[in-house]
């Protein structure tokens, strides 16, 4: 393999589009995983992949369309959760349920091949254009701002919302700001990435850093910087040996969670109480 | 006396069921009262819509002079804390001791503000009146349930409030961890002049705290007692509603 590949403005965009990609899905991660709302992405990604096939099918903007049904999803699930007598889990089961029904409708609906309807569920990292690469930039930016604002309020709300609440804190409106940002992170990473795939993004480097500190502030630190490195390493990966780059991405990913688990010092120190009684008497 | 909290008629209702059925009650500046009762008695969603976590379908609640409202809640939870009973946090969580407490300091800095200095020594003087500075800097959920309710009381202290509205306190704690956090109650209500109003099951833990006792059945207060007559009382009670049934 020649090394001019990464002179390649398709090359340039694939990094950006990874650097990127990397911070946006993995920031809104720790929110998802430390909230136990894991279910969210998937959820949140299917709604948008039937979003944009809703635009190739009726001929709008898919990106546009992607956008509106994710931010539908996101902007559902909260009052769904809150008013409706369900728990979050449930409330994200019938919007992922009804996102998959209308995307298989919608699907049947996009006359002759379905390549680029496919597109949007594997993503492709080395064809992201400029402007998916401005819209990431966009709201990997807004998201770090956000909760750089709003850190404290996050953080009341991650601990117990109704505490929160009772603290004062806006805890319903920080809520439903990290479902919208997490629709609008899941929409912007969708043509690098796919909607099947963002889900791992977003869970596998914030569970990584999960594994490693009890600071807030170090777990988005880390999360952004192993999702950074799951984009940049993937994409090496994947050209080196020629394979998919999205699925590199997320098995390079899952790897770093791997090994995060295996060294957390947290692991050693919630082993089982019989565990340690057995060591104590070898 | 002055009253701190002024309940009058409230119903509160879940899914067409009264979990309080025209509760009234007045609490004086400065008292500790105790809420007793069975499960599903309405205990804890009293407290709740005195805090204004739960709003009444009908009735009203002043407190410190103001009536409940959108309007006057922010001011109102400035002036009092919450401590909810035990909390199940994952023991990984990222979020440490100090930080716990710090967040009882949020309505004196509000939305966009960091947490000054003056807010940082107040946590501290917290922790250190529940005897747990020394946990500042360890992860809540690695904290023994004694330990964590300590710091929920340091959290609720620390907002310096005229109000304590504690939600079975001392639930799911050993002996020993309940004795401390009673004392530790006693003292922090004694040396702030606090209002205090205590939800729990364990009649000893009110009748050594408070100055007089609510029992409460069925969404409705239905007898007062003072702590030498708790137990006699709510025996006498449940044994005529036995009796009625």
């Amino acid at each position: 393999m020649s090394w001019d590949i990464l002179h390649d403005e398709f090359m340039k965009n694939a990094a950006a589009a990874a650097l990127l990609a990397g911070i946006a899905c993995p920031l809104i991660g720790v929110l998802v995983v430390t909230m136990r709302l894991s279910f969210i992405g998937v959820c949140i990604s299917h709604a948008a992949f039937a979003g944009a096939l809703a635009g190739l099918a009726f001929g709008g903007n898919p990106t546009l369309t992607a956008l509106i049904g994710s931010l539908i999803a996101a902007t559902a699930l909260g009052p769904i959760a809150d008013k409706g007598d369900f728990t979050p889990d449930t409330a994200m089961g019938i919007v992922f349920s009804s996102s998959l029904g209308a995307s298989f409708l919608l699907l049947s609906l996009i006359p002759g091949p379905k390549t680029e309807a496919l597109g949007f569920l594997w993503g492709n990292v080395l064809t992201v254009t400029r402007g998916n690469i401005y819209l990431l930039a966009g709201v990997a930016a807004l998201v770090t701002l956000l909760i750089a604002i709003f850190f404290r309020e996050i953080q009341g709300v991650i601990f117990n919302r109704e505490l929160a609440l009772a603290s004062g804190i806006p805890a319903t409106a920080i809520f439903y700001g990290l479902l919208i940002c997490s629709g609008l992170s899941i929409t912007a990473s969708l043509n690098a990435i796919g909607g099947m795939l963002v889900f791992s993004l977003i869970i596998n480097p914030a569970a990584a850093a999960y594994q490693l500190t009890y600071d807030l502030k170090k777990m988005f630190v880390l999360a952004a910087g192993f999702g950074i490195l799951s984009g940049w390493a993937g994409l090496a990966f994947s050209t080196v040996l020629n394979l998919p780059t999205g699925a590199v991405i997320i098995l390079t990913s899952s790897a770093i969670f791997l090994i995060a688990a295996l060294f957390s010092p947290k692991k050693r120190r919630f082993r089982p109480e019989y565990e340690l009684e057995s060591s104590n008497t070898n | 006396m002055q009253s701190a909290i002024q309940v009058n008629e409230v119903v509160v209702e879940y899914d067409g069921r009264k979990a309080l059925a025209g509760v009234s009650l007045s609490v004086g500046r400065g008292e500790t009262v105790g809420l007793f009762g069975p499960n599903g008695s309405g205990k804890s969603t009293l407290l709740r819509a005195i805090h204004g976590l739960v709003l009444p379908s009908y009735g009203s609640i002043e407190v410190l002079g103001e009536k409940l409202s959108p309007r006057t809640l922010r001011f109102i939870r400035k002036q009092m804390a919450y401590m909810p009973q035990f909390i199940q946090i994952d023991q990984r969580m990222p979020i440490s001791a100090l930080e716990v407490v710090l967040m009882g300091r949020y309505g004196h800095s509000g939305l966009f503000h960091r947490y000054s200095h003056s807010d940082k020594n107040a946590a501290r003087a917290a922790l250190e009146q529940v005897d747990a500075l020394h946990l500042a800097n360890r992860p809540f959920g690695q904290l023994s349930g004694g330990e964590q309710q300590r710091i929920s009381l340091a959290r609720a202290l620390a907002g310096s409030p005229r109000l304590l509205l504690l939600d079975e306190p001392t639930a799911s704690l050993d002996w020993r961890s309940q004795q401390r956090i009673e004392k530790l109650v006693q003292a922090a209500c004694k040396l702030q002049g606090l209002t205090t109003l205590i939800v729990s099951h364990d009649a000893e833990s009110l009748a050594a705290i408070c100055d007089r006792i609510i029992i409460m059945d069925s969404g409705r207060i239905v007898k007062e007692s003072i702590p030498s007559r708790l137990s006699e009382d709510y025996r006498n009670y449940f044994r005529g509603s036995e009796a009625v049934k």
